[in-house]
């Protein structure tokens, strides 16, 4: 979620708070007798509240389980979860009476509620930059969960690109790469776009380049290979151009394209890792302090005194 | 024809219904969740199924208790008051299904914990249950230094239930603003004791002792902890006897190494002040003194001293006492015969007028009375200054007596108070109150309330020892 003027009352809103919190607190250790606690009547008010605002932003989850129930729309609910969360930071440290707490569960849960404010900040930071930087770096972007079905394809259209221009591969393609998915995913001959009427004279090496370094290359684009880096990779395309017929360059340009296609496709794959790799942490993490925050809340108040 | 991206092309490479598949990283984080919450609750159930609750503690126990920390039912177990404090608010805050507070009666377990003051006023919001001022689970700290504010929730603005209070109602720290003077010198009271005592005669430069050597005494000379075990350069310990009383001694003798232990005679006083107990100046005793005790004892020994003489010496009884006195060139007086009873009795009240007119004068207030023995003035020296406080010499082992007894080197009266006031106090202890957290940095030293006071009434008989716990029942956890 982009932070942008729609979050200043927001913000305002949180800050607000913050400060309020805060002179509260600094009025209650004055008079608190031992310090503060968590378990005195205000430290269990700022506990309380925090708690509180926890729960509302793990709801976050729940609400996007029911996107279409009408309880506010989901924009103002990442607002709140954003923020709310966020101010739940000075209410749980003003409970803990700004220490790191003494107990075993204590520490786990303060532990915990860094990882996962720390977690959600990074989170909320990448969110800011990385979508503009993934526009300009991966204009041929896709949807994420279908980037294997799409690169599936753009091996198929390779294959026939080849096939069309050089001729049949005449089982010089690996078995193993001609797996089941792939194979139902092969269009019928009717609806081959690239059928060429003949095979051109000199098309062998377009063919052995393709399976010799692009073809490997689009089944696994590890960044050691030369197709991977838009630099090196023209002048390998360059080299094979004057070796084949003009015929076949257009082609060959088409295959250059697939190659970028797929170079951005990984790209894409590892800018969405950065982009929500963060919510790995952020959210088991989440679940696991909800859980015990709400084992402290019971235990604690057993053995208050 | 070359390669184009149209948006039909594009959308055609999507498969409809992709959101409903499974997604590696969703299935990644939906199993991490899974994970996540398996190990928390496994702690949690771990703990339950070993009746371990200490995960749950706020923190570690003080040094004291530390070794049933995971036993929390001994506090934490719900322990009722009986009798008049079974209706206090501890005792309720004890009484119920699901809580499990430290309540009174479980410190009372163990500690006498007496009432501070029967007269005290509590507003709402006030507490004075065990836990409200000693704070448990704050790790090693010392639990009996707790916040001055349990203190000054009641003295800053001191009330009492009836009637009024001599105490100075608004104390609000260990500050010159904030502290009184210490009672004694801010009402001005002078030293009663009925002891003759020139402390500038004792301390002063080139003092010459009887037998003519120069000394220079030292305040530990004679004032010194009950404990301390370095013999007494001007004193002696005498065999116990029988029957001997302590005359010479004020207030209870202290068997600890915070006060300073009473001045007594044969420790402190005998090497130097022995010949005042001199009680025959014929040279029939040479060495032998009167003892430092009551009258009646002195006059004992002296009826012992003479008539024992008398059976050595039958002789005696024919010489007056003068002529016992040889002076060169002067006859001795013609002699008169006696009774032995006679010429001890007379002996003897020589003796007590040389010794309860001259000897004993030197240091002790006495009361003559015609036809019988003169009674020695108590002299009720105080044994402690601060009679709601207390103060550790020991502590202050590193300073000279003088850095804080400044007046004691110019006395020259017994009631001269030498106690140092405040201010002298406030050079050091201007440090960390105690408010209930551990401060670092501290350059002055600490100036909390239970520094120098205690909050509960100790005159009282204190809890008895004969506990009935096994180390077993402290140590592990019950099942």
């Amino acid at each position: 979620m982009l932070i942008d003027r729609d979050h200043r009352r927001w913000a305002y809103a949180t800050l607000l708070a913050t400060v309020a919190g805060a002179a509260t607190y600094a009025v209650y250790v004055r008079s608190a007798l031992d310090g503060p606690r968590g378990g005195s009547g205000p430290g269990l008010a700022f506990g309380v509240a925090g708690s509180a605002l926890m729960i509302y932003a793990g709801l976050l989850s729940a609400r996007k389980k029911a996107p279409t129930w009408r309880i506010g729309r989901a924009q103002a609910w990442m607002k709140g979860h954003l923020w709310l969360g966020l101010l739940s930071l000075p209410l749980i440290l003003f409970h803990a009476g700004l220490s790191f707490g003494h107990g075993a569960l204590t520490r786990v849960l303060m532990w915990l509620f860094l990882i996962v404010i720390l977690s959600g900040l990074l989170g909320v930071v990448l969110q800011q930059f990385l979508p503009r930087v993934m526009l300009q770096l991966v204009p041929m972007e896709t949807i994420y969960e279908q980037i294997p079905h799409v690169i599936a394809q753009l091996r198929v259209e390779a294959d026939q690109l080849i096939a069309a221009a050089c001729g049949p591969f005449h089982g010089q393609l690996e078995p193993a790469v001609q797996l089941g998915r792939e194979r139902r995913m092969q269009p019928s001959r009717k609806r081959q776009p690239f059928v060429s009427a003949g095979l051109l004279e000199g098309a062998e090496p377009l063919k052995e380049f393709y399976l010799v370094q692009v073809r490997p290359y689009l089944f696994d684009a590890g960044r050691g290979s030369a197709l991977g880096d838009p630099i090196k990779r023209a002048p390998l395309f360059e080299q094979v151009r004057p070796l084949i017929p003009p015929a076949l360059h257009e082609a060959l340009g088409d295959l250059e394209t697939i190659c970028e296609e797929r170079r951005q496709l990984s790209l894409q794959a590892r800018l969405h890792l950065l982009l929500h790799g963060w919510l790995a942490v952020h959210l088991p993490l989440s679940f696991a302090l909800l859980l015990l925050g709400g084992v402290h809340a019971v235990m604690a108040l057993r053995y208050r005194y | 024809m070359a390669r184009t991206r149209t948006t039909k092309r594009l959308a055609k490479r999507i498969e409809l219904h992709y959101f409903q598949q499974p997604h590696p990283f969703r299935r990644l984080v939906r199993w991490l969740t899974i994970a996540a919450l398996a190990v928390s609750a496994g702690w949690i159930g771990l703990s339950a199924a070993s009746k371990d609750n200490s995960p749950y503690s706020r923190g570690p126990l003080s040094t004291p208790h530390a070794m049933f920390s995971k036993n929390c039912v001994l506090c934490h177990g719900g322990v009722r008051a009986a009798g008049p404090e079974a209706n206090s608010r501890s005792a309720s805050l004890a009484t119920g299904f699901f809580r499990r507070p430290v309540s009174d009666p479980a410190c009372l377990q163990c500690h006498a914990g007496p009432a501070h003051h029967e007269r005290q006023v509590l507003d709402r919001g006030m507490r004075t249950d065990c836990a409200g001022c000693h704070v448990e689970h704050k790790g090693f700290a010392d639990i009996r230094l707790f916040s001055d504010r349990s203190c000054t929730q009641c003295h800053a603005d001191l009330r009492v239930r009836e009637g009024t209070t001599s105490f100075v109602k608004n104390i609000s720290s260990f500050s010159p603003t904030g502290h009184p003077e210490f009672a004694v010198l801010r009402l001005k009271s002078r030293d009663t004791a009925q002891l003759k005592l020139n402390h500038q005669a004792h301390l002063k430069q080139g003092l010459r002792l009887q037998d003519g050597t120069v000394v220079q005494m030292n305040c530990s000379d004679c004032h010194r902890p009950a404990n301390y075990s370095r013999s007494w350069p001007y004193g002696q310990v005498p065999p116990e006897r029988p029957g001997k009383s302590p005359g010479g001694s004020a207030g209870p003798p202290s068997s600890d190494a915070r006060h300073m232990a009473p001045v007594d005679y044969a420790r402190q006083c005998s090497g130097c002040h022995d010949r005042d107990l001199e009680f025959d100046k014929s040279g029939l005793f040479p060495g032998i003194h009167a003892p430092h005790d009551r009258p009646e004892i002195v006059h004992a020994f002296l009826l012992e001293q003479y008539r024992q003489a008398l059976a050595r010496n039958p002789r005696l009884k024919m010489e007056s006492p003068q002529a016992l006195v040889r002076y060169p060139g002067r006859r001795s007086p013609p002699l008169t015969p006696r009774t032995n009873d006679a010429w001890v009795a007379e002996r003897v009240r020589e003796a007590e007028t040389l010794l309860f007119m001259k000897g004993c004068k030197v240091c002790h207030a006495i009361e003559y009375a015609a036809e019988a023995l003169p009674v020695i003035v108590p002299t009720a020296v105080p044994a402690r200054w601060f009679s709601h406080a207390f103060f550790d010499h020991h502590a202050h082992r590193a300073l000279t007596c003088v850095a804080c007894h400044d007046r004691a080197p110019d006395s020259t009266r017994t009631a001269d108070v030498l106690l140092p006031g405040i201010k002298a106090c406030l050079e050091c202890h201007s440090g960390a109150k105690n408010e209930g957290t551990f401060s670092t940095g501290n350059t002055r030293a600490r100036s909390g309330c239970a520094e120098c006071h205690v909050y509960h009434d100790q005159t009282g008989p204190g809890k008895l020892w004969e506990g009935a716990r096994e180390i077993r029942e402290l140590t592990k956890v019950i099942r």
